[in-house]
């Protein structure tokens, strides 16, 4: 009888042991399940490209925010009045636009170059409405490179008054003694 | 032994053995539920984590707050040099260019000095109601004008 007792706690005893080892192996599933399930999902947020184009689209508002200097006072008599508008500023290189070789002017250039890393490349458009024109859209590259496709543009609209666009300006034409609204577009990407 | 041996194998045993085995059965059962309902919210906030993340970047990336300002600036700024017929075809140039974009941009003139700006596109929907200075200011020297 004492022989029996012995044995059947010791069954008991076993049995335990067998859910311990039990419990722990299921425990071990369900953490390698969970981890595996978690790993093979993960994805960093903000995707880490979707991230970079995020900060490059930013830097390049501010860029264009910061080089839209408006006029800090206008000459109408003196008009294209080039001294009241800053010689690194949208403006300026819009109002020096040559039709026949559209160049941007040397001070523009070096502040858009200061504000932009070297390891990212832009290129440089303009869009405006021919009004005389049935309103079509026409468009101008002022700096030529061309993009990759994770590119970013960014924009930003500039308006000239009437006697700013001159004869030798691309815009002229466009309008009729009115004001003409120029949009810059930027396309940033790094390289 | 031999004895005890026969007698686990009477029915009325047998049927103890499995009364006991379907009891742990349920308690297994039990705690399977509670484990996949563990793992099934924990993937949940999981991948709410990964929505919340990806969704706040493509919000910031959509949302044109430049945009917005740039056009204010140019109510704020340039409306006021120019006369009714200007401020007019510039609002008309500035509608085609957006809409080249997809976006739809307009002023509503509500009176002289008071504007409505209208944003809008397949994801924003922005509009309101601006009331321009008709003083004739011009920024100081290198100031770039605010842009609120």
């Amino acid at each position: 009888m004492h022989r029996m007792r012995q044995s059947q706690r010791f069954r008991r005893d076993e049995k335990a042991q067998a859910f311990t080892l039990e419990g722990i192996t299921a425990a071990l599933l369900i953490l390698i399940v969970t981890y595996t399930l978690f790993e093979s999902s993960v994805v960093v947020s903000p995707i880490w490209s979707e991230y970079g184009d995020i900060q490059l689209k930013q830097l390049g508002y501010d860029i264009l925010r910061s080089l839209d200097v408006h006029r800090t006072n206008m000459n109408l008599s003196a008009c294209p009045d080039t001294q009241n508008v800053t010689r690194n500023s949208l403006q300026y290189m819009l109002i020096q636009l040559n039709a026949s070789n559209p160049q941007p002017n040397r001070d523009f250039l070096n502040a858009l170059d200061a504000m932009l890393d070297p390891s990212i490349k832009k290129r440089v458009e303009v869009y405006w409405v021919n009004m005389s024109n049935n309103n079509t859209i026409e468009s101008l590259t002022i700096i030529n490179n061309t993009p990759i496709p994770d590119a970013v543009g960014v924009s930003r609209s500039i308006v000239l008054y009437p006697c700013e666009i001159t004869p030798t300006s691309p815009f002229y034409g466009s309008v009729n003694d009115t004001a003409l609204v120029v949009e810059v577009r930027m396309i940033l990407w790094y390289v | 032994m031999v004895s005890s041996k026969l007698k686990r194998k009477t029915p009325q045993k047998r049927k103890l053995n499995s009364f006991v085995d379907n009891e742990s059965g349920q308690v297994l059962i039990l705690f399977s539920l509670i484990m996949a309902t563990l793992i099934a919210s924990l993937s949940i906030l999981h991948a709410q984590n990964l929505i919340a993340g990806v969704e706040s970047s493509r919000a910031f990336l959509s949302f044109p707050k430049d945009e917005i300002r740039n056009l204010k600036m140019i109510a704020r700024l340039d409306f006021q040099h120019l006369d009714r017929n200007a401020e007019e075809d510039v609002i008309e140039q500035i509608k085609l260019l957006h809409a080249s974009k997809g976006t739809y941009v307009d002023f509503e003139i509500i009176s002289d000095n008071h504007y409505r700006l209208v944003y809008s596109n397949s994801e924003v929907y922005f509009t309101e109601s601006l009331h321009v200075e008709d003083e004739d200011i011009w920024l100081p020297s290198g100031g770039g004008g605010s842009s609120s």
